[in-house]
């Protein structure tokens, strides 16, 4: 039983491990920061299994715990990373592609358009065309409807493409 | 949108030296949190209903509480108080109705029924004396008290009525030579009370000691009863011959034994008793006392000589006086420590004789009181001390 669970929690690691990673990273501007998160938000779930809980499904759980851990955070020390400071930190939006000069160009180009779109449609966005979330999953993290974020997916989309051309 | 705008963020990873790092830490952790097994019990606090008397819904103490609590702790509980209660007393049903009922569920067999029965008639007629030392013996309460009281003589009668047809000698020896010894002894003190007490209505103690006096009757009745059956053996064989001839009969003797054995027990008893009293009562009520058990040492050592002659009738009887002896030197100590007065004893030496012509004269009025012992004063006075408790055995 408690093997099964520990290996269960293991697969969940390698699974997402790089989708919340990410998801940290691009909302804390800084990849120690992210990595800390990380494993936060799985020793927050595994403490949650640990408590005789199920977690049905992982990826929203993962990423809801994250997006807690964030607001926690932040409510704690009001950081303001503007993008700027996450360019001169290091951040590198397409690290394992960097010898590509134009994908690396259209990383950084990418990361600043999601960024400008305001935070009710950024998160929708990303999460439904970087984590290919249904819908249904997002609302579940953000404790939005369905239908809003629906919408707010199909504004979010309208508004990028204004802010890209 | 083109799909690789969105593949741009999907390039974002940890490398595999962060990914095993964390990794790592995750399993260092599982390993020491695991996952508790469903299969073990969990012990979750949890308040109980009486404990949460004394917290508020925040969980601090709740104080008046908590010192009512400790107040009712401390005192020993409202039973331990109601059990010093008197007639009359907002605590008395508590004593009567639990406390004594309680008592009685205690009281498994029938011999510890009959001596928690005499036990209780003791404390009412003690109850009687302390009412009236604080001139408070009033017609309803003496009514109650003797109400109660011959509650406790019935269920007594009846289990020596009991004991008696089941053919134990001993256990009804025992019980009326302890009830012969307590009935006297009241009797006395309530005289006593009734002589120095200007202030209460002579009527209510008389119809106590009526009471008291009907018992003694019964108890005596009991007594010869018990002799008589020893004499003649009846237990043991109902022909006639088996009167003639009491020494062969080993169960008179066998009888006579055990009553010095049970009389020696209880010189004991009382002399330990004695002992460990010596510092907490006046010089006088214990020479008293103690001279009283040296009389009961004495019928002991007469009844040896009867003994060794095999008159063990006689033996028999000398060794039950003894025992009654005994017990009266107790009770007489107990009662004056209680009361704080001094009761001279009136059992002198008419009234010993008397006992010794019972055998002769069995209808005897033993409510004729020649007792004249005008010289012995009493000291009394109106406090009242419950250190002792009384224990007839």
């Amino acid at each position: 039983m408690k093997q099964m669970e520990k290996e269960e929690f293991l697969e969940a690691y390698e699974n997402y491990a790089d989708a919340i990673f990410r998801y940290c990273l691009i909302r804390v501007y800084d990849r120690e920061k992210a990595r800390d998160l990380v494993q936060d938000v799985f020793i927050r779930a595994w403490n949650y299994i640990g408590g005789g809980r199920v977690i049905e499904n992982w990826k929203p759980f993962l990423f809801r715990t994250a997006t807690n851990l964030m607001i926690d955070a932040s409510r704690k020390k009001h950081e303001q990373i503007s993008l700027e400071t996450l360019m001169e930190s290091g951040f590198d939006a397409g690290h394992d592609d960097r010898s590509h000069v134009d994908n690396y160009i259209d990383g950084q180009k990418a990361v600043a358009a999601i960024n400008d779109l305001e935070e009710i449609y950024r998160l929708p966005i990303y999460m439904r065309y970087v984590e290919d979330m249904s819908p249904k999953d997002i609302a579940q993290i953000t404790g939005e409807s369905e239908n809003v974020i629906s919408v707010r997916i199909h504004r979010g989309i309208y508004m990028l493409k204004k802010l890209i051309e | 949108m083109n799909l690789n705008f969105f593949n741009h963020f999907k390039k974002i990873r940890l490398n595999a030296e962060e990914r095993t790092k964390i990794r790592v830490s995750l399993i260092d952790y599982l390993d020491k949190n695991p996952v508790r097994s469903p299969d073990t019990n969990r012990h979750v606090w949890q308040r109980s209903r009486i404990f949460s008397l004394f917290l508020t819904r925040k969980g601090a103490l709740n104080m008046p509480a908590l010192i009512i609590a400790l107040i009712i702790t401390l005192s020993g509980g409202i039973s331990a108080g109601a059990n010093n209660s008197l007639p009359g007393d907002l605590l008395y049903p508590v004593k009567v109705s639990i406390n004594e009922r309680v008592k009685a569920a205690v009281a498994v067999s029938s011999e510890s029924e009959a001596d928690l029965a005499l036990k209780l008639m003791d404390e009412r007629l003690q109850e009687t004396e302390q009412l009236a030392t604080k001139s408070d013996l009033k017609a309803e309460l003496v009514a109650q008290v003797d109400e109660r009281f011959t509650v406790q003589a019935d269920k007594l009668k009846d289990l020596i009525g009991k004991f008696e047809a089941e053919g134990k000698t001993e256990v009804v020896a025992k019980l009326t030579a302890n009830l012969s010894a307590l009935l006297r002894v009241h009797d006395q003190v309530l005289t006593q009370l009734r002589e120095k007490l200007a202030n209460i209505d002579p009527a209510n103690i008389d119809k106590i000691q009526a009471k008291i006096k009907a018992e003694i009757k019964n108890a005596d009745d009991i007594n010869v009863r018990v002799e008589t059956r020893i004499k003649d053996n009846k237990d043991d064989n109902d022909t006639p011959t088996s009167t003639k001839d009491v020494t062969e009969h080993p169960r008179i003797e066998a009888a006579a034994k055990a009553k010095l054995e049970a009389a020696q027990h209880k010189i004991a008893e009382v002399d330990r008793f004695l002992n460990a009293q010596k510092d907490r009562v006046t010089e006088e009520s214990w020479n008293r006392a103690n001279a009283k058990l040296g009389e009961a040492k004495n019928l002991v050592a007469q009844g040896k000589v009867k003994l060794e002659a095999k008159a063990y009738a006689e033996a028999f009887r000398l060794f039950q006086q003894a025992h009654i002896t005994a017990q009266s030197a107790k009770l007489h100590l107990v009662i004056e420590h209680r009361l704080e007065i001094n009761i001279p004893d009136r059992r002198d030496d008419n009234d010993r004789k008397r006992d010794e012509k019972k055998e002769e004269n069995k209808n005897e009025n033993s409510d004729e009181d020649n007792r004249d012992n005008n010289d012995n004063k009493i000291d009394l006075k109106l406090k009242l001390n419950n250190d002792i408790k009384l224990e007839v055995r």
